[in-house]
């Protein structure tokens, strides 16, 4: 199964991020304490809306989403506001790494990631999406252990690649309730995208 | 797993000691249990889909349960859809995931099961399940021929070549032609509705 690439322009006016939790609260009784209760798999989906577009651009799009709706897409996700810099082309250094940590090497030395900004991994042909929690700086050496958000879904092999500079989100896209129209879609539209794993 | 703890982290997982080696499944991302790793995805049967609510019994009553498992759509459909299945041990947990995010060290285990019978659901959007229905494994200690389930494997064993129980029609079919059954002339719906499951393979022609 090979995902479709959805075209790259024009940018989202929008995208909304959210957190696919499969945790949640349990609510002390009779005032006794709350409990968080986590659990594995945790995820991200982001609901994407789009300006107005040109006929052109809606036909390229109308195209991508009827097919991505039955082989999921691959989106380059845009994070407004935001220069990721020159992190070099970071690769996970060690296989059968686990939980929130994620050892790279291959960067750019001294290069400074930054609370908040979306990295790809790539595993095989299945990409996974996860945030920075904190901010921090490379080795010299180009070595760095990056904390990460949420806790690691699969174990990338050594040598697998981090995606810095141009982050790409895979996953399904959700059959919304309009038609792929193409008048419709020029007038601008959203769609959502979830992460499968 | 302490009630003061502000935050836990739990996970539910399985293992099936299926004919082709273990299959061991947890409810989402990956986890450690005793030295083996738990993902929640298995090349062959896939995820769980459902898992029936864990039933305990006392008196003249015996545990089972059910599960159904969404096997992968890209596996040979022989690998999961086999008459070797019934028999087979499934063991589920609950434990507390320690603070590394991965690893359970204590868990709580809630059924120790045996496959009793398969059956396989093919559902009108595509979906093609593998439901299991369990027995609690000290049911083998019910019968006399302990841990043999009334199959045509097991009657294999006893009378190698008679084929009675192959052509028995009662039985599920395990040929994998990939038909759904033709719809019946006497059923009054007619079609496969959503929740209307189709045999297929050898049962789909005995009906």
């Amino acid at each position: 199964m090979v995902a479709v690439t959805l075209p790259d322009s024009p940018g989202p006016r929008n995208v909304q991020w959210e957190l696919v939790d499969f945790g949640g609260i349990v609510p002390g009784a009779l005032g006794g304490p709350d409990q968080r209760v986590n659990r594995l798999g945790n995820r991200w989906r982001a609901t994407v809306e789009m300006p107005v577009l040109t006929a052109k651009q809606a036909r390229e799009w109308s195209a991508a989403l009827v097919r991505g709706v039955r082989l999921g897409v691959l989106w380059e996700i845009v994070q407004p506001g935001f220069s990721p810099g020159v992190p070099g082309r970071p690769l996970v250094a060690g296989a059968s790494q686990t939980g929130w940590e994620l050892d790279a090497d291959t960067f750019t030395p001294g290069y400074v990631w930054r609370p908040g900004q979306f990295i790809s991994v790539l595993i095989g042909t299945q990409r996974y999406i996860y945030q920075f929690a904190e901010s921090g700086r490379v080795e010299t050496d180009g070595t760095a252990t990056l904390p990460i958000e949420p806790a690691l879904r699969v174990s990338p092999g050594d040598g697998d690649t981090i995606e810095v500079v141009r982050p790409v989100m895979q996953g399904l896209v959700a059959a919304p309730a309009w038609a792929y129209d193409v008048d419709k879609l020029a007038r601008g539209f959203s769609f959502t995208i979830t992460e499968t794993r | 797993m302490a009630a003061t703890d502000p935050v836990i982290t739990l996970a539910a997982f399985l293992k099936l000691e299926a004919p082709d080696g273990d299959v061991r499944l947890c409810d989402g991302g990956m986890l450690d249990f005793d030295s083996e790793r738990y993902e929640s995805q298995d090349a062959v049967f896939g995820t769980i889909a459902e898992a029936a609510e864990l039933e305990a019994a006392f008196g003249d009553a015996a545990e089972d349960g059910q599960l159904i498992l969404a096997p992968n759509p890209e596996a040979d459909l022989a690998d999961w859809w086999r008459e070797d299945l019934p028999g087979c041990r499934i063991r589920a947990w609950m434990g507390e995931v320690d603070a590394d995010g991965v690893t359970v060290t204590n868990a709580e285990q809630l059924a120790d099961w045996l496959v009793d019978t398969g059956e396989r659901l093919q559902q009108e959007d595509g979906g093609d399940m593998l439901a299991l229905e369990l027995i609690g494994r000290p049911e083998k200690l019910f019968i006399i021929n302990e841990g043999n389930v009334c199959s045509d494997r097991f009657h294999q064993t006893l009378f190698s070549g008679e084929l009675g129980m192959s052509n028995c029609t009662d039985l599920q079919g395990f040929v994998a032609w990939g038909a759904a059954s033709p719809t019946r002339s006497t059923s009054s719906g007619g079609g496969l509705g959503p929740n209307k499951y189709a045999a297929g393979g050898l049962g789909a022609l005995l009906f």
